[in-house]
């Protein structure tokens, strides 16, 4: 692990306690593997921490119309998510505000930081920290099941559900990765810690548990 | 389980929202007399019947007005505001 990184996941020193092989994505250190039965418990109830994954928060009026220009593919809907290049996606949250996350390899977060907003333009960026975990496996649903008053396993791919897990508010994203469900979602850091320590021991008792991010890199990457 | 039809996420469990109190005009401070700012700020009307009242989705941060009989607490309609004729 990088002795100073420039950013750390809420969940560092959680994850620290199981000694993973750590790398280093958009300038965090993230658990690349926690140990040899990572496939085997992300096939079951894999918990993932992709904290590491550069957020942007875009609102305003204008914000549609300007990362349209940016070469984006804009969701029409409250709560649609499209695909950014490489893997990335962007959400809209609402009539005037959005959700950028970069991929793995995805540039696309800095990028759209990068370019100076117009003046004139009713655009604002928001710095977003939220905690990024990944629920995978045959029984994430039933995990929800313990923890969530929705029926997580009939929402609708691709689009991002706002509701409470654990106690917890959090944006839910159901996924398709190699045709089976995993779900992406959005924490408040201030909390992930207490999220994470509850969900990692129900994937526990599920046969599951804490899985490193290669389990799941190629569904970031933009290959998956 | 008791469930409230947010605006904007559907129907959720009401553990997911918070309630943000009776809807009430601000009376203008500019105008008001003392003992109109004063029943503005410290009453506040317990009697049965259809109450228009403040609800916020905690998740997505989302406040609504819900119409509800504070009797029988049934939920008649909610919607955003300044959407009046939304159905709930």
């Amino acid at each position: 692990m990088p002795d100073s990184p420039a950013r750390r996941s809420p969940v560092q020193h959680q994850l620290d306690e199981l000694q993973p092989e750590w790398t280093t994505i958009s300038g965090m250190p993230a658990a690349l593997r926690i140990g040899p039965h990572d496939e085997e418990r992300a096939a079951l109830a894999g918990l993932c921490d992709a904290s590491c994954l550069r957020k942007l928060g875009l609102k305003g009026r204008d914000a549609g119309a300007w990362l349209a220009e940016q070469g984006m593919t804009v969701p029409a809907d409250i709560y649609a998510t499209a695909s950014l290049a490489s893997g990335g996606i962007i959400a809209r949250l609402g009539t005037e505000e959005f959700l950028l996350e970069s991929g793995i390899a995805d540039e696309s977060v800095p990028a759209i930081e990068a370019v100076p907003i117009p003046a004139g333009r009713n655009l604002f960026r928001i710095e977003r920290q939220d905690a990024t975990f990944v629920l995978c496996g045959i029984r994430a649903d039933a995990v929800f099941a313990q923890t969530c008053g929705l029926d997580v396993g009939k929402m609708d791919v691709g689009r991002v559900v706002f509701t409470r897990v654990a106690g917890v508010s959090c944006g839910i994203l159901p996924e398709l990765f190699e045709d089976r469900r995993c779900y992406r979602m959005w924490i408040d850091p201030s909390y992930a810690a207490s999220l994470w320590q509850s969900l990692a021991e129900i994937c526990g008792d599920l046969g599951g548990g804490v899985v490193g991010l290669q389990c799941i890199l190629q569904s970031f990457s933009g290959t998956g | 389980m008791k469930t409230l039809n947010c605006p904007i996420n559907g129907p959720r469990p009401l553990q997911e929202f918070h309630f943000g109190g009776e809807v009430r005009e601000v009376p203008d401070p500019a105008r008001a007399t003392d003992a109109q700012w004063a029943d503005y700020v410290f009453n506040r009307s317990g009697e049965p019947g259809i109450k228009r009242e403040w609800w916020y989705h905690v998740a997505s941060g989302t406040w609504f007005i819900a119409e509800r009989n504070n009797q029988t607490d049934e939920i008649l309609r909610t919607y955003l505001y300044g959407a009046e004729a939304a159905d709930g």
